[in-house]
């Protein structure tokens, strides 16, 4: 067994170790060196809380009501080996002597598998232990774990660094818990089975086990925090948006099955880890209810003040907490502490990339780990009180404690002595307050909730409450009890026109729980005020979730959503249902759709529009009907996506051929790509007439022929083999070869190739090259052809320079472009730097680099950066905007991103690769899916829907939409003044 | 304690199971062969039951001389459609990650579980999981393969927080026999899970649950004597010691040695205990008290008659057995978790395998790790000698 175990260890470790970053010199992991090298903002300090080997590397901490800190850590991470022990900890730290660092620590539990979650309560501990929730109790007293229930079973662990994490307790007594981007859920529990697939938040009732998703989305939302009004926010570790303001039902990137997302408050904002927000006396007074979150990559703890921001929030990024240039720093996650101090869990490692560098790679560290402590200067620590031997009263009364950190905690206690045990003494408490005691009564009302105590009165007090936040608090306690009040729907109804907007955007949530029709219109009324995004959402949300009542209450009586088309529009247009989209139609075609509405109206038209609404549009079209900005061009894309996205043909379609007469040739191009996508192929004719017209333009003999292609019938492959011979113009050849393609792979080889070796120099053969390798084996096949028959050198060179992907069958079409005689670029730079040549970079970049050459360089249109980045609100907007990545980037990653950008690529613009049903290949980046498509973001910025009916497979790829090589053209001096350049962006600001 | 009650009621209940329709239920499965492959696919009910390891510790000591090996490949929320197991990107879809999963683990026997989900079902998600299941047997191609389909079991109310479950009992009801009539049409042999604990409840007022709809530890226990029961009709662990004429039956008389005041007996049961317990009677004692012993301590002190009559007794050695031969194949099942649902599986083999494609191999080094965990559980499936001492008293 030994000899055995050996041998797969050292399989093992010995796999290739092909890791990507370039470090080699291994940073000092003496605490020592590490706290030396904090940057630390004025006015705070830090010390070591604890350190290794007290502790395994740890993930996440949580404090119970004793001020002890609950540590999850792995020592095993990211994966462990076969044959390794599954043995990851829990660890209990304690500061006995009060000098803010811990004593002594105990290992509470052992034996686990990559823990990434913890809590205490309920009488023990909340572990996340993979695939399980898991409740560990000591019962003996010897401060171990000797009890063990899996609570919840079946979270997905496709990724370790996607588990289960982030637990917290909110107000209402539920556990949240947080799962990223890859993890797929499904939980039984005895209220049925709860699917989350991707990323998402989850409310759950530890007593009854009700568990449901208060929100989805996010890639890494390593980070969730509840503040003091009950409004939440979330981190997001691989998304470039920032911070999150999060309300139940919220969807953002990349969210499953959600047709509709919002966005964060900061985009373009890298990724971040953990989130605390600052609470309680021993923090100043100008950073009270700030966030902290941590940027690991950069090794920075960053610092964020909120704002309410009409029904959301704002979140403007301060001076960094801490800045180090350790780069084993890795601060994960965050909290306060009963002292009062910013705790930081420092995930110590020089390698942070979980998929990109090997799982086996040496450099990973499986040993250190660290809590940091940052406590403001001169400034009294807080005495943390003794909720452990505290009675119900004092319990109480700790609600009223400018700490968050002790108001949570006494809720959960009261919460755990239960209803019959805290309810009296509650009453009374309640009554002793003041009028004025807005908050403390909201905390109160939490109490009734978690104790599943419902309190009408209290409820109602605080739903007229001065302060709005208390309002919108409260309207999301009635959401829940909503059955246990007299006249919720009358509370709703008051609300809906409330002056705020939190309030009412929590009013619309509200709603949702209703199940008569006519709270439809009450939520309506919110387009009466002014909207913003997230309350344009939670209408969105609302008035989908009660369609179930109010659509069918609609079909008996059209007058349920009243007479303001806007809001009729507005009600039809959201819920995808067939017969709302008829009325829509209906309404649209009588002029009765407000001008503003028109693009959404038609949006919606052509997403689940059936034939009959087709027909309502076709005629439009045919008659030449106008609607405020729309006219027979828009009405013909609806046409075009109806029936490219799912096939909706209106009647008669042969009738389009009127519109090939038309004067306008936008109008004319639409009119023949429809007629060949809907398949009049008694039109085969005339399109060949009009393809083979000299007189017409290029632009419609194109379409012409695009339409033939779709047609697909064997004349009209015939036709086209026959223009890729004709020698009128060789633009047509080229086209017609290129359309052949698209019709007809294989038939397509032969003409192509005669083609492209007729080919005069100076044109263009990226697009019949390109009609080859979007679809599946089109690498191949062209690979294949070209070995066998050459192409001219400058046809092979621009193939060569910008076609391929990693896939190998992309790699032979480039080497038989090679054999044709492209060239491959000798770059002047070393793309390969070692780590030496690395550091080099950096400092002579640093010495020598000019930032005002760099901008030069940057706008150069040869480099193309402008294309897809914006600096400032300026160019393009597929890859992440740049205006701060000087800040937010260390050089070294920026070296990497631009001499090999698919290796520095991030979730989130990871290239996805779709085949389609019919063959059809799609790159791009996956921009979002709904229950009906994907979204796919491509090189040019456009977003195009490809609905799920068409999609055969989807996977990522290698690579990158940055192309290799950009900067290979680049001098030396030019490439250190374009870091100088990148360096500086952002920093203005900032210092 | 326990013990001694639950053998009571796991006797009428045997009898409740047979009178149900023992003719079919267990005779299509028969009994597990030398070099059975047994593969357990379903939902929650199978991803728990690794962990406990009872169901698989009661039909492997069940025949301890044959080579059965065991498989689970449960999941959480899983349906005939393998819905939960899905990932964020396809191929594989669910159900051909469901498909390749019961291929890859090879089987000559195949257990499923599914339905649990219907509880929460209407009449046409009833309809379509019947199709669903028969296109799933069509598709994982039974030929040569002995199946045996498991009903869900009923909610509990008494552990569980909902509070009225009857409404999902009466569906869970329809599910159970929807199987059975699957189950008939396929040539699977059905087992009434749905019965058994409904009626164990009947008879033991006692719970077997853990939150009203999974199994504790206690109520795996059940099932795994139960299905090791509907397996192996009439094999019993009685053991019967005849001292006059020095034969044993139930098992194999190794050593027999007359003391001053009693026998030293060396013997090896033929049959595993049920539950813990098993009978022994002893003939031939002359009058008085006898004491029966093994080294570990005294299983037992009654008079000659009553020695005679058998008694049920608790030897701990073979507790202690029974204990290490779960916990072996809990630390099995442990490893094979991570071959099936492998942690990182979209760098290991999914869609990121451009990433850490290279240390997919980890996960077939897993493989010498378990055949080494069946070895040890081959080393303790088989009874073991046992000593016991008689002393009169």
């Amino acid at each position: 067994m030994k000899r055995t175990l050996a041998i797969l260890w050292c399989l093992a470790l010995c796999t290739v170790a092909y890791g990507q970053d370039n470090l080699t010199n291994m940073p000092d992991p003496d605490p020592a060196t590490q706290l030396a090298s904090f940057r630390v903002k004025d006015g705070f300090e830090v010390n070591l809380y604890v350190s290794d080997p007290m502790i395994d590397p740890p993930i996440q901490m949580a404090w119970d009501e004793q001020g002890r800190m609950w540590l999850a850590t792995s020592t095993s991470y990211p994966q462990p080996l076969p044959g390794q022990e599954i043995n990851d900890k829990i660890f209990v730290l304690e500061d006995l002597d009060g000098d803010g660092e811990a004593d002594q620590s105990i290992v509470f539990a052992e034996g686990l598998l990559t823990p990434t979650g913890i809590l205490p309560g309920d009488g023990g501990v909340y572990v996340v232990n993979s695939t399980e929730l898991l409740h560990m109790k000591d019962t003996n007293g010897d401060g171990r774990a000797d009890e063990k229930r899996v609570v919840l079973s079946g979270f997905g662990a496709d990724d370790t660094h996607h588990l289960l994490h982030t637990l917290r307790w909110g107000p209402d007594g539920k556990l949240y818990m947080n799962q990223s981007v890859y993890t797929y859920s499904h939980i039984e529990t005895p209220w049925g089975v709860k699917r989350l697939r991707g990323g998402g938040i989850w409310r759950f009732d530890t007593e009854t086990l009700e568990l449901e998703v208060f929100s989805r989305g996010l890639w890494n939302p390593w980070g969730y925090e509840i503040a003091k009004w009950g409004q939440s926010f979330a981190t997001d570790g691989a998304g470039f948006q920032g911070i999150h303001f999060m309300f139940p039902d919220v969807a953002y990137n990349p969210a499953v099955g959600v047709e509709k997302v919002l966005e964060g408050l900061n985009i373009f904002d890298p990724k971040y880890s953990g989130l605390a927000l600052v609470s309680g006396r021993h923090m100043p007074d100008s950073i009270q209810g700030d966030l902290i979150t941590n940027d690991f990559r950069a090794n920075r703890v960053k610092h964020f003040v909120l704002a309410e921001d009409s029904s959301g929030f704002s979140a403007t990024q301060l001076e960094d907490l801490i800045w180090s240039d350790h780069y084993a720093f890795r601060p994960v996650d965050v909290t306060i502490g009963p002292d009062g101090a910013i705790y930081l869990v420092d995930w110590y490692n020089p390698i942070i990339q979980h998929g990109e560098v090997d799982f086996r790679d040496p450099r990973r560290d499986h040993r250190h780990g660290r809590i940091w402590r940052v406590t403001a200067k001169d400034r009294a620590l807080i005495e943390p009180p003794d909720l452990l031997n505290a009675s119900t009263v004092d319990l109480l009364d700790a609600l009223k404690e400018p700490e968050m950190w002790t108001r949570r905690m006494a809720n959960r206690l009261l919460r755990e002595k239960g209803a019959a045990a805290v309810g009296p003494e509650l009453d009374r408490w309640v009554e002793s307050l003041h009028a004025d005691e807005t908050h403390a009564k909201l905390e109160a009302l939490w109490v009734y909730q978690a104790l599943k105590s419902p309190q009408p009165g209290l409820l109602a007090d605080l739903l007229s409450a001065d302060d709005h936040r208390a309002r919108s608090a409260a309207l999301r306690v009635l959401f829940y009890w909503i059955e246990d009040v007299d006249d919720g729907p009358g509370h709703l109804e008051k609300a809906i026109d409330d002056l705020h907007p939190q309030v009412r955007r929590e009013a619309l949530h509200a709603l949702s729980r209703l199940d008569h029709a006519e709270a439809v219109q009450t939520a309506l009324r919110a387009l009466d005020h002014p909207m913003d995004e997230f309350i344009e959402y939670a209408l969105w949300n609302t008035v989908r979730s009660l369609s179930s009542a109010w659509l069918p209450a609609y079909v008996q009586n059209r007058a349920l959503l009243g007479t303001d088309p806007k809001k009729i529009t507005y009600a039809l247009r959201v819920v995808e249902d067939p017969f709302a989209i008829e009325q829509l139609a209906a309404l649209y075609e009588a002029g009765q759709v407000p001008d503003n509405e028109v693009e959404a109206v038609l949006q919606a038209l052509g997403d689940f529009g059936g034939a009959g609404d087709m027909d309502i549009l076709f005629d439009m079209v045919l008659r030449g009907k106008q609607q405020a900005h729309a006219g027979i061009q828009e009405h013909q894309n609806v046409l075009l996506s109806a029936v490219q996205g799912r096939e909706i043909i209106p009647g008669e379609p042969e009738r389009i051929e009127t519109l090939f007469d038309h004067e306008s040739t936008e109008v004319r191009v639409n009119a023949l790509r429809l007629a060949g996508e809907w398949g009049v192929e008694s039109l085969q004719d005339r399109l060949e007439t009009i393809a083979s017209d000299t007189d017409e333009s290029q632009a419609i003999r194109e379409a012409s022929l695009e339409a033939i292609a779709a047609l697909g019938v064997d004349a009209g492959k015939s036709f086209l083999i026959s223009l890729t011979e004709e020698v009128d113009g060789f633009e047509m050849r080229l086209a017609s070869a290129r359309w052949l393609a698209a019709m007809d792979m294989e038939a397509a080889v032969t003409p192509a190739l005669q083609v492209l070796q007729e080919a005069p120099t100076g044109s263009d053969p990226l697009p019949l090259l390109r009609a080859f390798t979007r679809q599946e084996n089109g690498y191949r096949v062209l690979a294949d052809a070209i070995s066998a028959q050459p192409v001219p050198a400058f046809i092979a060179q621009a193939g060569f320079d910008n076609l391929g992907s990693r896939s190998d069958d992309a790699k032979a079409l480039k080497e038989a472009l090679k054999t044709s005689g492209a060239v491959e670029l000798v770059p002047k730079l070393n793309m390969n730097p070692s780590w030496f040549e690395l550091q080099r970079f950096e400092h002579d970049s640093r010495a020598q680099g000019s930032v005002e050459r760099g901008r030069e360089v940057y706008h150069r249109p040869t480099l193309q950066c402008t294309v897809c980045h914006v600096i400032e609100g300026e160019g393009g907007v597929v890859g992440p905007d740049l205006s701060s990545i000087g800040v937010t980037a260390p050089t070294d990653y920026l070296i990497e991103s631009l001499l090999k950008p698919e290796e520095a690529l991030k979730d989130g613009y990871a290239l996805v690769q779709v085949t389609k049903k019919d063959g059809g290949i799609m790159v791009g980046l996956l921009a979002g899916e709904t229950n009906s498509s994907l979204l796919m973001k491509d090189a040019a910025g456009n977003t195009n829907s490809i609905p799920l009916s068409q999609v055969e497979s989807r996977s990522i790829i290698p690579g990158s939409l940055m192309p290799a090589g950009l900067v290979a053209q680049l001098e030396r001096d030019e490439f250190l003044d374009l870091l100088a350049f990148l360096s500086s962006l952002g920093k203005e600001e900032s210092e | 304690m326990f013990m001694g009650n639950t053998s009571f009621i796991v006797c009428c209940l045997l009898f409740i199971v047979w009178t149900l329709g023992p003719e079919r239920s267990y005779s299509q499965l028969g009994q597990l062969l030398d070099g059975d492959r047994v593969v357990f696919v379903g939902d929650g009910f199978i991803e728990r039951a690794q962990r406990f390891g009872y169901i698989e510790a009661a039909l492997t000591s069940r025949w301890p001389d044959r080579q059965i090996s065991f498989r689970n490949i449960g999941w959480s929320g899983d349906t005939v459609k393998g819905e939960a197991r899905d990932h964020y990107t396809n191929p594989p879809t669910a159900y051909e990650h469901l498909l390749e999963q019961i291929a890859e683990s090879d089987p000559t026997v195949l257990i499923f579980a599914y339905g649990s989900n219907l509880a929460y079902g209407n009449d046409a998600e009833m309809d379509a999981f019947s199709d669903g299941y028969h296109t799933l047997l069509n598709d994982v191609e039974l030929n040569g393969k002995r199946c045996l389909l498991l009903s869900p079991i009923p909610h509990d109310q008494k552990t569980s927080p909902h509070p009225d479950v009857s409404a999902f009992n009466a569906n869970l009801e329809k599910v159970a026999a929807l199987i059975s009539e699957i189950a008939d049409k396929r040539g699977c042999a059905f087992f009434d899970l749905y019965s058994l604990l409904a009626n164990y409840y009947e008879l033991a007022r006692k719970s077997m649950y853990s939150n009203g709809i999974h199994l504790s530890d206690q109520g795996y226990a059940l099932v795994g004597e139960f299905l090791k029961g509907s397996s192996s009709m009439g094999g019993g662990s009685d053991l019967v010691i005849d001292l006059e004429n020095e034969t044993l039956s139930g098992g194999e008389l190794l050593d027999l040695t007359r003391k001053e005041n009693g026998f030293t007996l060396l013997l090896r049961p033929s049959q595993r205990p049920v539950r813990g317990s098993r009978s022994i009677s002893i003939k031939g004692l002359r009058r008085g008290s006898y004491r029966v012993s093994t080294p570990s301590g005294i299983i037992g002190s009654m008079n000659r008659a009553e020695w005679n009559d058998g008694s049920m007794v608790t030897i701990p050695e073979e507790n202690q057995q029974e204990e290490q031969l779960r916990a072996a194949i809990i630390e099995k099942n442990a490893l094979y978790f991570r071959k099936y649902r492998p942690q990182n599986e979209t760098y290991l083999v999914g869609f990121r395998k451009y990433e850490q494609g290279q240390n997919a191999v980890e996960l077939d080094l897993l493989d010498p790790l378990i055949h080494e965990k069946e070895n040890e559980i081959g080393r303790l499936k088989a009874p073991k000698p046992i000593t016991l001492t008689i002393e009169r008293l």
